[in-house]
């Protein structure tokens, strides 16, 4: 009853009007950041934490989540009308999604598609409450060295990021290690690395180093090829038939398993589940011989599992602090600029804000049902603005975003110089989400590391004799180590887009 | 500072690079271990074990030792993976390069020229440069994008944006 309890307390809180207010802004915000080409989820949320720094803590992140999902949603629509998926998750959407738009079917799609990501995300929160309340009574448990393990356990994940080489996946955790470091250090007080500079004894910004290395670099990649114009959508009738949603359902339900399970395992990325998806639906469907036509199937599965998957990605999130992807290791960055740490700790400490955002992920989920689907055509408008003038615009953003983390020009000279870093980091096929995952994992691993050592004056021993700290450390360990044990990544794995 | 002009260097140097040669990669090498190198020394400086444990040198200090190790790993795997594989094609460096080079005057006048003005010239540029698109579309979306943008920013979502500090702007009040 307890858990009841709360969840209406945070219905309560997440449906005032102000609330209701930021979450429908962050619908709107996500699905555009999602339609935009040149802007992903990872450097459209940190455009915007800037923006939420004023915000009370539950506001500013109920915006910030619904920014989250909403991309996916967005990427969708891109996939379906321009054969060019808005982001990586959506990719395999393209194959059926365009098809259908050839046929005509447009809307059909991209309402099936609501509807799957509305049934996958639902499916997907409800998981979450049901894990919050055992997962969050760990919190009481939880001590310095314990959070060291579960840090340890974090960013031995990149490992499971890594894309095509291990080598460079670990320098650029290293370097986002490396970078994590400038400002004052946790105890001693000593200022590093800062140059001499004042305006780096904070550390250096990490919205700018994200919206710099995400949004500027892909911005100078993207600055010399053109892409596609739409395809005047054929919205002969947005409601899919009744055979359209018979046969959907399935497929939904495929998507819905596929997703959430895969969301729940930290490295895995949306791409996986939507891929894997289209795999079952190639499998297990009875129209599979329609597949690549314009199946709907083809439509439904990926993209409920896609944000099944986005969903389901927030329960390692709330429960354990661990950002299982770069999109949401961004969005625990926004938690900590509010002063909170994402983790077990969150539900004894600021239980208030847990369920209210929680409440806001189904509330989230309706808005983007109800919102998606007549907006259709404001979003194709947003697809034939030259790109050029996109990219101008983008710039903007870029520059006032950056701007605004502290009204500080020197913000600015950090994006462009992660810009760079970005471009070159993308020229050289050094993965980018490493690093992302290392500059916000990185300060919280050092400073429960040195806190631990204080307790236990200066003993090691400390993490030897708490059971729990002992087995976070060994799945760490062993995370770190399955690539020397040759387990065999799945091919899907290997083509991530994402990593 | 030297990753700027390192990385920086790294598209120029696949420009003129003959078939097969990774000047890239071995750029950023070179820059990686430079930084290394960089973090060792200001580590000692800061002190890597006290009394009650690691110092604050410590993590930079191993930090750096791995970057040194896994450059090197990497310089062995592109001289090994340089030996037979297709030379990319040339990198067209241009367009990035000048908008780099836009967004640093760009933030370097911006606290002078104000948000209005120097983002105004700034979105001028890239519509009517850059973008080759016509004067009347350059126009509107430069004015609303600089002097619309501020309005939006400053009146209404209450996020100041720098006014202009050099007399005939001042006196605009831009």
């Amino acid at each position: 009853m307890d858990v009841v309890n709360e969840l209406l307390g945070g219905f309560a809180a997440a449906l005032s009007p102000q609330n209701l207010l930021f979450a429908f802004i962050g619908c709107l915000v996500g699905t555009l950041i999602g339609v935009l080409p040149g802007i992903g989820p990872v450097a459209g949320v940190a455009l915007l934490i800037p923006l939420t720094l004023n915000l009370e803590p539950t506001s500013a992140i109920i915006m910030l989540a619904a920014i989250f999902y909403g991309t996916a949603y967005g990427g969708t629509i891109t996939s379906v009308l321009l054969n060019t998926p808005g982001e990586a998750a959506s990719a395999i959407t393209t194959i059926d999604g365009y098809a259908m738009t050839k046929k005509g079917r447009a809307g059909v799609a991209l309402t099936i598609a609501a509807v799957g990501s509305f049934v996958g995300g639902v499916v997907a929160t409800i998981g979450l409450v049901i894990a919050a309340r055992p997962l969050g009574s760990l919190g009481l448990k939880i001590g310095p060295p314990e959070f060291f393990g579960l840090m340890v356990v974090g960013i031995s994940l990149l490992v499971a990021l890594a894309g095509k080489s291990m080598v460079r996946a670990l320098i650029s955790g290293v370097l986002g290690l490396l970078i994590a470091m400038v400002g004052i250090d946790p105890v001693a007080g000593a200022p590093r690395f800062t140059f001499g500079s004042d305006r780096l004894l904070d550390g250096v910004s990490f919205v700018a180093v994200i919206v710099g290395l995400f949004g500027l670099s892909e911005i100078l990649m993207t600055a010399t090829g053109g892409r596609n114009h739409p395809l005047t959508p054929g919205m002969r009738g947005l409601l899919p038939t009744r055979t359209d949603l018979r046969r959907s359902a399935p497929a939904i339900l495929r998507g819905t398993g596929v997703g959430f399970l895969l969301g729940l395992i930290p490295g895995m990325t949306g791409s996986v589940s939507s891929l894997l998806s289209y795999g079952a639906e190639r499998k297990f469907s009875r129209y599979r011989d329609e597949l690549g036509s314009g199946a709907v199937e083809g439509v439904a599965g990926p993209e409920t599992a896609n944000n099944a998957h986005a969903n389901g990605a927030l329960i390692p999130l709330f429960t354990l602090g661990i950002p299982a992807s770069p999109t949401i290791a961004v969005l625990m960055g926004a938690f900590l600029q509010q002063g909170l740490t994402p983790g077990p700790t969150l539900f004894t400490e600021h239980s208030e804000v847990a369920w209210a955002i929680i409440a806001s992920l189904f509330i989230g989920n309706v808005i983007l049902l109800v919102l998606n689907v007549p907006l259709v055509r404001l979003w194709t408008a947003i697809l034939r603005i030259p790109e050029k003038i996109l990219t101008a615009l983008i710039l903007l953003f870029l520059v006032i975003g950056s701007y605004t983390i502290n009204y500080s020009v020197f913000d600015v000279f950090v994006m462009i110089l992660f810009g760079v870093v970005g471009l070159a980091m993308r020229r050289l096929d050094i993965p980018l989400a490493p690093l992302v995952l290392t500059v916000v994992l990185g300060p919280l691993m050092e400073r429960s590391l040195r806190e631990s050592l204080d307790i236990s004056q200066g003993s090691f021993t400390i993490f030897l004799t708490r059971p729990l700290t002992v087995v976070l450390l060994v799945i760490g360990v062993l995370i770190a180590a399955s690539p020397l044990l040759r387990l065999r990544k799945p091919a899907a794995l290997n083509e991530d887009p994402e990593t | 500072m030297e990753m700027l002009a390192g990385n920086k260097a790294a598209p120029e140097a696949d420009r003129s690079k003959p078939a097969q040669r990774p000047v890239g990669a071995w750029v950023a090498q070179a820059v990686l271990i430079v930084l290394a190198a960089y973090v060792v020394i200001s580590a000692r400086g800061l002190g890597i074990w006290l009394p009650q444990g690691p110092g604050p040198g410590f993590f930079p200090l191993v930090l750096a030792v791995a970057l040194v190790l896994l450059s090197v790993a990497w310089f062995i795997q592109t001289r090994r993976a340089a030996a037979g594989s297709p030379a990319k094609d040339a990198y067209p460096w241009r367009r990035p390069a000048i908008t780099i080079a836009s967004l640093v005057v760009l933030a370097a006048v911006l606290n002078v020229l104000g948000f209005q003005a120097s983002m105004l010239l700034f979105l001028l540029f890239h519509l009517k440069v850059m973008g080759r698109r016509g004067w009347l579309t350059s126009v509107v979306i430069a004015v609303a994008g600089s002097i619309g943008a501020f309005y939006l920013f400053n009146d209404f979502l209450l996020v100041p944006l720098p006014y202009a500090t050099v007399p005939p702007l001042t006196w605009l009040g831009v």
